[in-house]
């Protein structure tokens, strides 16, 4: 993740040193990977927010912190199954659904 | 010379206008809807269901990783090779801003082992040490290794490889959607309830003063988490490798 903010940072200002300087290279017009920001931002900002939410919640209220994310993940496998419920029904059927 | 493109099924990567670009034969142009570098999402919802997924899974990496770096052995169960921000997140972090606290749990068992031939290190703590780091290692692998057998082959990477000719329609665009992108599955859920369990028994262990098997219980969570979203994005989405 990091690693790949760098890189789209890096094309940006390769564009942008590309559009100071008029340079015209078969570089000029390529497309930056700037559509990965969409996952990379978010990803990373709510890292850093989960941390500093457990590191508070332990100091807290000890280990039973960990039952937030025991439910959370649990709920979100249940969702996951139900989204793809037809498919389910189907392997229950054995086939003959 | 630069190569002509490449070509899956019934469409050429090649490059052509301003960048490389998806041509389609049957299309005798184009592709609308498959540009260069986005040709992982497709539209605002799923980029939105996407981020939204990938954001929540990681909160819950940041906070059992705040949690494990709180508890006993303060190791992180999340970055296992990089250098992580570990002496923050514990009290008495200024006296502990060295090499060694600040390194990934492989980088910690090197130092661990490392250790051994100092003789005024107490051999009972640094095996102590040494099995610690090698029960959250050897946790993600073993999580790693579940996900491999829940899930299987990247269905990712299947759901590209079903975009059957006789299927695709110029006409019906919206249909023809499911086949790029990144499907929700049941195998998922498994995955993630065995998740939930994997961090139950995290929450057990140590509340019964069992911090090693703890450890590797959170190990294989983080484990399973972050290859079912490597898996699910095909490799776009890490939520907890995030230095690397």
């Amino acid at each position: 993740m990091w690693t790949d903010i760098g890189v789209i940072l890096g094309q940006g200002t390769q564009q942008l040193v590309y559009w100071i300087f008029r340079k015209n290279d078969e570089l000029q017009h390529s497309k930056t990977d700037l559509w990965r920001l969409k996952f990379n931002v978010p990803i990373m900002t709510s890292y850093f927010v989960g941390a500093w939410a457990g590191f508070l919640g332990f100091y807290q209220f000890g280990i039973n912190v960990l039952v937030a994310p025991v439910l959370f993940t649990g709920m979100a496998g249940c969702v996951a199954i139900y989204l793809d419920r037809q498919y389910v029904i189907f392997l229950l059927s054995f086939g003959e659904y | 010379m630069p190569p002509a493109g490449w070509v899956y099924g019934s469409r050429t990567f090649k490059p052509g206008g301003k960048s490389w670009t998806w041509y389609d034969t049957r299309q005798r142009g184009p592709c609308k809807k498959h540009t260069n570098g986005s040709s992982l999402v497709q539209n605002f919802r799923q980029v939105l269901r996407v981020s939204l997924t990938g954001a929540t899974l990681a909160f819950v990496a940041g906070y059992v990783n705040a949690v494990s770096l709180s508890s006993v052995y303060r190791l992180t169960v999340t970055h296992m090779t990089v250098t992580t921000i570990h002496a923050f997140f514990s009290p008495g972090w200024r006296s502990r801003f060295s090499l060694g606290g600040l390194q990934g749990v492989v980088a910690r068992l090197g130092l661990d082992i490392s250790q051994l031939a100092n003789p005024s290190v107490s051999e009972r703590s640094l095996g102590d040490d040494i099995a610690a780091d090698l029960c959250v290692l050897f946790g993600f692998l073993i999580g790693s290794v579940c996900t491999g057998i829940v899930v299987g082959p990247s269905l990712y990477a299947f759901a590209r490889l079903a975009r059957a000719p006789t299927i695709l329609n110029e006409n019906k665009t919206k249909q023809n959607y499911r086949y790029y992108r990144m499907r929700v599955s049941w195998r998922y859920g498994v995955g993630l309830i065995l998740e939930a369990l994997c961090l139950s028994m995290m929450l057990i262990f140590h509340s019964t003063d069992s911090p090693k098997a703890a450890l590797f219980f959170a190990g294989t969570g983080m484990g399973l988490q972050n290859s079912l979203t490597s898996v699910y994005s095909g490799s776009l989405l890490r939520t907890t490798h995030l230095t690397v």
